[in-house]
């Protein structure tokens, strides 16, 4: 569990994949605000021998100001793990919780793709798309709509058994998006100048996802403004480029990577959507959810 | 003193880059690049110059022999050849120095 002790100081455990990551800090406010970003769950990956464990130290860089303003020195245990992410000098909590995301996707055994992911069902929907496509906010309705959220933005699959992992990072929306969700947009926490909050599954109202699902639908969105609702199914080719286009490991993995990426386009429904009225891409996507072939779903 | 001679020039021998990984997924055909980090997928057509491209065959051998593969005129295929040709450049496939 994620947890933030009052020991002398403070110290939050976070699972992220199968690492383990210690944070101690003499600020419990501090901590907290870091511990905001992310579920209280852990996901379901276990931790084997010769995975990393990852422990950082936070000092103030400058004490000065509010939680957020004040800036963070790390030192990190391996050293210097976290510094090629973010440059070296201070860092505020959500500049350490991107580059800790960061670290835990490039050490990761797992397949990842820039995407969201969730579950229903036992199967799973994978939705790799670029910052700002809308994954999040697609992934927030769908969650409104019974679907168990695994992650909104790190979409892993294990490459043994085509299964996608819980990534317990909270999820980042527009505050302007809250609303059309029907929630009210002082939900959750706000970084950056209030104009994203990192809002938790359970303050949305969703069912966080601990447990794994298979892979069973591929859906791209784009968002654009004034557009109708399209939904198109891919073929093989454009699949793989998309989802090449998606990915966040490719670079590790080289051939095994391109196998199980072909693997995926081949087994699984793809399909490309362009929407700009949210409601109706949710509809669109789970139409085609609920006449999946039970086929498609499975081991690889 | 004798006269320079001109230089003789033999023809470009293309020659694809050794790390690049192929597959081939029923019509399509894929080069995964691990320096660029980039997916390219190829037509039938390219995907043949692209094996033929072994260092072996200069360019003009190449069309023949796709022509031969795909019995169209050797014309026609001289043209795809040098479009792909400059595909490939563009795109990295081939050692330095050996796609003309």
């Amino acid at each position: 569990m994620n947890r933030v002790e009052n020991r002398s100081g403070g110290y939050l455990s976070l699972r992220l994949l199968e690492h383990r990551i210690g944070i101690l800090g003499d600020d419990e406010a501090l901590l907290e605000r870091l511990a905001r970003c992310f579920e209280p769950g852990t996901g379901e990956a276990t931790r084997e021998t010769g995975d990393t464990q990852l422990t950082v130290r936070l000092s103030h860089a400058s004490p000065d100001g509010s939680a957020d303003e004040r800036r963070l020195g790390v030192t990190t245990d391996p050293a210097g793990a976290l510094d090629a992410l973010v440059g070296p000098g201070p860092r505020s909590p959500l500049d350490l919780t991107r580059a800790l995301v960061q670290w835990a996707v490039d050490h990761t055994r797992h397949y990842v793709f820039h995407a969201a992911a969730l579950r229903r069902d036992g199967k799973g929907i994978l939705l790799p798309a670029d910052s700002y496509s809308g994954k999040s906010t697609l992934a927030a309705a769908l969650g409104q709509r019974g679907f168990a959220l695994l992650s909104d933005e790190v979409g892993a699959i294990d490459p043994r058994n085509g299964r996608l992992i819980a990534f317990p990072r909270a999820l980042s929306l527009r505050r302007d998006v809250l609303p059309v969700l029907g929630l009210s947009d002082s939900l959750g926490a706000s970084f950056d100048r209030g104009a994203s909050r990192m809002v938790r599954a359970n303050e949305l109202g969703l069912e966080r996802a601990e447990s794994g699902a298979d892979a069973s639908l591929i859906v791209i969105p784009t968002f654009e403004a004034g557009s109708a609702t399209r939904m198109l199914r891919l073929g093989t080719g454009p699949a793989v480029l998309a989802l090449m286009h998606a990915s966040c490991s490719q670079r590790r993995f080289k051939a095994a990577g391109l196998d199980l990426v072909i693997d995926l386009a081949r087994r699984l429904p793809c399909y490309e959507l362009r929407f700009s009225k949210l409601w109706e891409a949710v509809d669109r996507i789970e139409t085609v959810f609920e006449n999946l072939d039970d086929r498609c779903a499975g081991e690889p | 003193m004798t006269p320079a001679q001109p230089a003789v020039s033999t023809p470009p021998r293309p020659d694809r880059r050794p790390d690049l990984i192929f597959r081939e997924v029923e019509a399509d055909f894929f080069v995964y690049d691990p320096v660029r980090d980039r997916v390219l997928l190829l037509n039938a057509t390219s995907a043949l110059i692209l094996e033929l491209c072994d260092g072996t065959r200069s360019w003009e051998q190449i069309a023949a022999e796709v022509a031969a593969a795909f019995k169209v005129d050797r014309e026609l295929v001289s043209k795809d050849v040098e479009a792909t040709q400059r595909q490939f450049r563009r795109a990295g496939l081939l050692r330095r120095g050996t796609g003309g």
